[in-house]
Parts: C-alpha cells; structure tokens; sequence
C-alpha cells in the first residue's frame, strides 16, 4: 500500500504542476496571441483555448481534492487501490479500448488544437472526430459494464 | 457460473460491500460474480472461498463447466 501511496503523491504532484502550468497561461492571457486572418474565428478560438484550460483547471483541481481525501483515510486509500485494481473493472476497461482509444482522441485533440490556427473547418472535424473517439468509449464502457 | 456465495454471504451476515473489501475487490464484482454475469478469475475465486474457510469447488458450480468441455466463456482463459 505504501507503494500505491507514493503513487498516489505522484500523481497529486503532476495535476498540481498542470495546475500552475494552466494558471500561468492564463494569467499571462496566452490564448489570446491565438490571432488569424478572420476576427470571428479568432474570437471563437480564443473562447475555445478559456474554455479549455478552465475545463483541465477545474479537473486538476478536483482530483488533487480526491486525492489529499483519500491519502488522510487508509480506508479510503484501500478502496481506491481496490477499484483500480479490480480485475472486472479492468476488462471492462481493456474491453472499452483501453489506454489506444483514449490515446487515439487525445492524439486527434492536439492535432485539432494544432490545426485550428490554420483551418477552422479541419478544427471543427478533428474536434467532432476526438469528441466522437471519447463517446464511443463511454457508451462501450456503459454496454460491457451492464453484460459483465 | 453457478456459485454460492450468496447464500454463504447471507448465512454470515456479511453485505457485498464487506465481502468486496476483505477480498480486494468492488462491490459490483461481487454483484456480478453472485448474478453469474461475470466470472471470477482463479484468484479471485481462491480468496472467496479462503474467506468462508470451503475449496473453490465448495463455492463455485463447475457442473454445467464439465458439460460443455469445449467452451471458454466469454474467451477469458484461467477463469472459474
């Protein structure tokens, strides 16, 4: 368990540094040097950069609170690792795509980010594509979680 | 699979959750396991029936296994 919980600090430590990392971007308004040739889309694309990193802020956020949580119960701590661990969940998981179709949209995400200051219409598509990746892994988590 | 545990659970008054805990596993597991949704790997299965102190075949149902020899449910190989 003490090696889990060393995981557990690393992992606190990562969402922290993404945390600041999002926060320094923001303060020094980095979305906003997102500049193209078309006002309207640049608009659209400095909203979409806000909405982002305020989506990753808050979601750093909460996991460092889930985490302080359970590393001050050893109970709580126990059942996590359980979760983790739980050799149904991980089929489901495995099943569902694993880590390649997470990967997959992550990938394509970074590339619509990428593709955004160029071309809106491949940014829309790639962002449909990555959002479609994460909802077929969803709706195969929910299917495999009800059979098994 | 068929399998016992409920009964066994039942008998001792234990609730899933209690049983998932001491056995390392989810509550939801174990709700499989005893629905026969899901079949337990060996290890699972050897630390369930330890807890309740009988043998694997003591607790889980290997007859309807036996009869039908060439399947492999769900294609998950070291599964009870």
């Amino acid at each position: 368990m003490e090696e889990y919980r060393k995981q557990i600090i690393g992992r606190m430590s990562i969402s922290a540094g993404i945390c600041i990392l999002f926060l320094i971007g923001i303060m020094f308004r980095i979305p906003q040097y997102v500049q193209t040739g078309n006002e309207h889309y640049s608009d659209f694309m400095q909203g979409f950069f806000i909405g982002l990193v305020i989506l990753m802020e808050v979601y750093g956020i909460t996991r460092i609170v889930h985490y302080g949580k359970i590393l001050g119960k050893e109970d709580l701590l126990k059942r996590e690792y359980y979760e983790e661990n739980d050799e149904r969940t991980r089929m489901i998981y495995e099943k569902a795509g694993g880590n390649a179709l997470y990967g997959c949209a992550l990938a394509v995400l970074v590339a619509a980010i990428v593709a955004g200051f160029f071309e809106m219409t491949v940014f829309i598509t790639l962002i449909c594509c990555s959002v479609f990746l994460l909802g077929t892994r969803k709706v195969l988590k929910i299917y495999y979680g009800r059979k098994f | 699979m068929k399998n016992k545990i409920k009964e066994l659970r039942k008998a001792q008054k234990l609730s899933q959750e209690e049983l998932a805990f001491a056995v390392g596993t989810t509550r939801q597991t174990i709700t499989s396991i005893e629905c026969g949704k899901y079949t337990a790997s060996l290890v699972l299965a050897y630390k369930i029936a330890k807890y309740f102190h009988l043998t694997i075949e003591e607790v889980f149902d290997f007859t309807e296994a036996e009869d039908d020899k060439f399947s492999v449910k769900g294609g998950e190989n070291g599964r009870v």
